[in-house]
This record gives C-alpha cells, sequence and structure tokens, in this order.
C-alpha cells in the first residue's frame, strides 16, 4: 500500500505576507489607471465620457452636462429640468428610443451606430393618439421622404421639438410660441423660402410678431404639405382661392395672383422699372447736374493724355 | 396686376413724400433769396387778422392734428412693420385716431353748412386771380393778391380735396374692417370681395400719402407765410387783431377767422 503524503497545511504567516504584496501592486495599479485615465479613455473603444452619480435610468449618463461623443463632439447631455418641463415627462425614454435594447445595451452603445434620432423622431406613432396626424404624414412630402430613407427628412420630432416637445392643445402659451417658431421649423431647412417671406401683412408682420399674421403652416399645410407643383397641394394653383379665403373672405383665382408678392417682393422691387435703373438715374443725375466726383475722375485722366 | 401696383403704390408715396420736402425746401430757399423770410421773420410784416379765433376751432384743429399725425405713424408702421408685436396696438391706436378725425369732419362740414361755406366757393374773381397766386408762391410775382379769407389754392384743398380724400379714406379704412358690408357692391366688379379689399387697401395708402403730400405743403405755408398764425392756432400765443383803420386790439370773440390762412 502506498503511502499517501501529508497534506501540507498552508503557512498562515506565508499566505498573509502574499495578500499583502498583492494589495500593495492592486493600490498601484488602480493608481496607474487613475493617473492614465484620460489616455485610457481616449484609446478605449467606448465612444462617450463617462457618467455622474445622483441620477437614475439613463440620466446616469446623459444627465451629465459634459457627457460628449469623443470624436464628433456630438453632445449627448439631456436636461432633466427641460424634460420634466415637456408634456412626455412621464413617457419612459424607451418609448419613443425603440432602438435601445435595455438588456444588451444600445446597438449604438456597443458600436453599431443605428439612426437613433430618426427612430426616435418618427416613434410618435406609436402612442395611439398621434396615428390621425401620422397617416396625413405618410402621404406628405416630408413623410414620404422620411419613410423612404431620406437622412435629411424632417420628422416629427424636428419640427415639434423632442425632448422638450410640449402639448400644443392644453398649453396654449406654447402654441403660441410655437406658431412664432416658423423661422426654426421650416426656415432651418428652407431659409431662402423663409427670407423672401417678406411681404407687407403677411411676412414682414409675421416676422415682427404680430399673432394675426400667417405662419408658414397656415398656407402651405402642416402635416400634409406637399410641393405647390403638386394639385392636392394648398398653394397648388388650383387651390390657392380656397387657401387664401381661410382669412380673406370671397377670395377668387383672380385675388389669388396678388399672393405673387408674398414671397416675390424682393424680386419684384428689384424688377421694378424705376428701382431696376434708380442706380443709373442717380448717377446720370450726379453726373450731369451736380458734377459728381466719378464725372471729375473721368476727366481728368482724358485731359492729361497727349 | 394688383401685386405691381403695390410696388408702384411704395414708389408713388415716396415720390409725394419727396415732393413734400421738395416744396419745403423751394419755399426756404425762394424766401431767403427774395428777402421775404427776412422781411416776415424780423421785419414782422405778418398778414393781419380782423377777428379772433374762438377755442372750438382751435381745438378740433389740434384734436385734428394730432389724430392725423397718429394714422400716418401707426398706418405706416402698419403697412411697414417694424415693431415688435406692434400691429395689434397700432391698429386699435388707428381705429381711435380714425373716430376722432371723422367725428372733427362731420362737425366741420356741419359748421361750414351752417355758417361759413361760402368762404370755400370758388368764384371768378378767384380764378381771375390764381395767377397771380400761383405766381407769388412761385417767386414769380412779388406781391401777394388781396383776397378774402382763403386763396384759390386753399379752397381747393381745403373745400375740394381734404374733404374728397378724407371720405375716400374714411370708406376704403371701414371696407378693410367690414369688407363684406362695405365692399360687396364692388365685389362683381374687382372679382370677390377680397380683390376688392386688396385694391381698397391700395387706395387708403394712395390717399393717405396724398394727404400727407398736402399736409407737408400746407403746415410748410402756414409756417412761412404767418408764423404768428400757426403759433396762434395751437394755443402758443395770443392772436393780435387789426381793426380796419390798423389799430392793434384785442376785441371779444365772437366771430370765426377772417384771416389770411395758410
Amino acid at each position: 500500500m502506498a503511502i499517501q503524503p501529508i497534506p501540507q497545511r498552508p503557512n498562515r504567516r506565508a499566505s498573509m505576507q502574499t495578500r499583502a504584496r498583492f494589495s500593495v501592486l492592486a493600490a498601484l495599479a488602480a493608481g496607474l489607471c487613475l493617473l492614465f485615465a484620460p489616455a485610457i479613455a481616449q484609446a478605449a473603444p467606448v465612444d462617450f465620457t463617462i457618467g455622474i452619480p445622483g441620477k437614475t435610468g439613463c440620466l446616469v449618463c446623459h444627465g451629465d452636462p459634459k457627457l460628449t461623443e469623443v470624436k464628433s463632439k456630438k453632445v449627448l447631455y439631456i436636461s432633466e429640468q427641460v424634460m420634466l418641463g415637456s408634456v412626455h415627462k412621464d413617457v419612459p425614454c424607451t418609448k419613443c428610443h425603440t432602438d435601445f435594447d435595455s438588456a444588451l445595451a444600445s446597438q449604438s452603445h456597443q458600436g453599431k451606430k443605428t439612426d437613433s434620432k430618426k427612430i426616435a423622431g418618427l416613434s410618435c406613432k406609436n402612442c395611439h393618439e398621434h396615428a390621425k396626424q401620422l397617416k396625413v404624414y405618410d402621404k406628405s412630402t416630408h413623410g414620404r421622404l422620411a419613410m423612404g430613407g431620406d437622412d435629411k427628412a424632417p420628422t416629427c420630432a424636428d419640427c415639434h421639438g423632442s425632448h422638450e416637445i410640449k402639448s400644443l392643445k392644453k398649453d396654449k402659451a406654447y402654441k403660441a410660441e410655437f406658431r412664432m417658431s416658423a423661422q426654426k421649423v421650416c426656415g432651418k431647412c428652407h431659409p431662402k423660402y423663409y427670407e423672401s417671406y417678406n411681404d407687407y401683412y403677411h411676412g414682414r408682420a409675421y416676422k415682427t410678431g404680430a399673432a394675426d399674421a400667417p405662419t408658414c403652416w397656415d398656407c402651405h399645410g402642416a402635416h400634409e404639405i406637399l410641393p405647390a407643383a403638386q394639385t392636392e397641394s394648398k398653394v397648388a394653383k388650383g387651390n390657392l382661392a380656397k387657401t387664401c379665403g381661410a382669412c380673406h373672405p370671397d377670395s377668387r383665382a383672380g385675388f389669388a395672383k396678388f399672393g405673387a408678392l408674398i414671397h416675390g417682393r424682393d424680386t419684384m422691387l428689384g424688377k421694378n422699372l424705376l428701382i431696376k435703373y434708380k442706380d443709373k438715374l442717380l448717377t446720370w443725375f450726379g453726373n450731369t447736374f451736380l458734377g459728381s466726383k466719378e464725372a471729375a475722375a473721368s476727366v481728368k485722366p482724358a485731359a492729361a493724355k497727349p | 396686376m394688383l401685386a405691381e401696383i403695390n410696388v408702384w403704390a411704395d414708389i408713388i408715396a415716396t415720390l409725394m413724400v419727396a415732393v413734400g420736402l421738395g416744396f419745403w425746401a423751394f419755399q426756404i430757399i425762394g424766401n431767403f433769396a427774395t428777402g421775404r423770410m427776412k422781411r416776415k421773420f424780423i421785419g414782422k410784416q405778418w398778414p393781419h387778422h380782423d377777428a379772433i379765433v374762438p377755442p372750438l376751432p382751435k381745438i378740433m384743429h389740434g384734436v385734428h392734428v394730432t389724430s392725423m399725425i397718429a394714422l400716418w405713424i401707426t398706418g405706416l408702421l402698419i403697412r411697414f412693420p417694424v415693431i415688435a408685436n406692434g400691429r395689434t396696438p397700432l391698429k386699435y391706436i388707428h381705429f381711435v385716431a380714425m373716430y376722432a378725425v371723422i367725428i372733427i369732419f362731420v362737425m366741420r362740414l356741419q359748421y361750414a353748412f351752417a355758417r361759413d361755406r361760402k368762404e370755400f366757393a370758388i368764384t371768378l374773381k378767384d380764378i381771375k386771380n390764381s395767377p397771380r397766386v400761383l405766381g407769388y408762391y412761385m417767386f414769380l410775382g412779388k406781391a401777394y393778391p388781396h383776397l378774402m379769407k382763403y386763396n384759390v389754392m386753399q379752397k381747393m384743398t381745403y373745400g375740394l380735396l381734404f374733404p374728397i380724400f378724407l371720405t375716400v379714406m374714411a370708406f376704403t379704412g371701414f371696407g378693410l374692417m367690414w369688407p363684406k358690408t362695405v365692399l360687396g357692391f364692388l365685389a362683381p366688379l374687382a372679382g370677390g370681395v377680397a380683390a376688392a379689399a386688396a385694391w381698397a387697401r391700395v387706395v387708403h395708402y394712395l390717399s393717405a400719402m396724398f394727404l400727407l403730400m398736402f399736409t407737408m405743403i400746407h403746415v410748410c405755408l402756414s409756417f412761412i407765410e404767418d408764423y404768428p398764425a400757426l403759433l396762434m392756432f395751437f394755443g402758443l400765443t395770443k392772436q393780435e387783431v387789426h381793426a380796419p383803420h390798423g389799430h392793434t386790439t384785442h376785441p371779444p370773440a365772437t366771430e370765426p377767422a377772417r384771416q389770411h390762412a395758410n
């Protein structure tokens, strides 16, 4: 019978020494990590800064005002105060950010980018009360572009706002504020049209805050917006009289032609004969009657010639 | 067409203001050049008035002037908006001033029919005198022709142009307030009530600018031709009344002014 070796009991003292050594090494490693943390963060595959404590849910990270994508510098911060002032304050983030998988973290957090903005921007359809608007939006030029995958096509959130969204039905002050925000809502994509909206009673008055002046969607439509070339458009030639008739009683086709001023006043002023030739007239007048400097200058070199 | 007319309306309106300012420049330069300014403002050779102006016409004139200025300022700011959130309050001021002008206008018409309508009647003598009056203001003639209270140009302006334009402005203004009620009868002609209102707006604007031009001329001539009367009419000085034989007196207020007003 073979004699089994008697297992030696671990030396208690030696074990204590090993632990102490390990602790010192661990402390050193932690110190080094802290020391080189920024460099490590730069090199890490994680593309955002670290969140701050004292928050819950998504705001643990997104409640940090400094939260930005390292490479793109895109701010990922969401103000808790803004969220609390929104009509969606009780709606969980994932109700709109449907691409965020809470179990696996979002694809974007794993480095696989989804168009989270667009997904969230169109997620209004998930609530039954917005179904009607979505049905109309789907047929509009904006909706068709968005559904067709155009990255620049405006989603619900592009016009109505996202985290700060308020109720147009319940909040009258916000409704008035939203009405005056055409530059932000429409002008950011259609700056030329916003700039040219400059006639007397419509554009100019609107831009100075006249509550009774029409905003873009009063004439062009909102969710149902279509290009003027399409016959169903509110601003199509055949529908202009009806559209103008919303404010101008007994508006007919002849009156609708007057609408050429709405976006065309500056162009029409430029085309006006008197204004077109104003500068020429003034130069001629100056040269003829006042003996302008230009006229004198043009004479002197000629006189100096042999 | 209406769109183009609106653009032209702005050009015409600008030209009207330019004419008004040009008239001021022409009168000031002409009066200085001919020595009239010196005779009037230093030599105190002002037209004589043989009756004191009672307070009521002065008050009415003051209210009218204030309201008209308010109408022009608010009207122009409604057409060319520059004040933030200004359109609604400007419209209210415009309406208040408009009612004041209409009330004064109706009172003045009633007064004219009751008392002084004959002073606005253009007579054969006026027509004969008109070249001399015009010549005086154009600095072609030295002497001002001896006339009644108003000259032919004043009679035409106060007795014809101002009442006509004020009526047109009131009509078009009410038309813009209540297009269906006021302009409904013009709808078949204009191509709908909306088009009639758009035309009314153009007419309203041009009439206002035409009145502004004439008022600029009126103020210029009041200032240059009879500065003391201008001050007196706004209650800034006491009126000196000259008796027919030339002595200065202060008779009680009985009759409306018989003066060479401007």
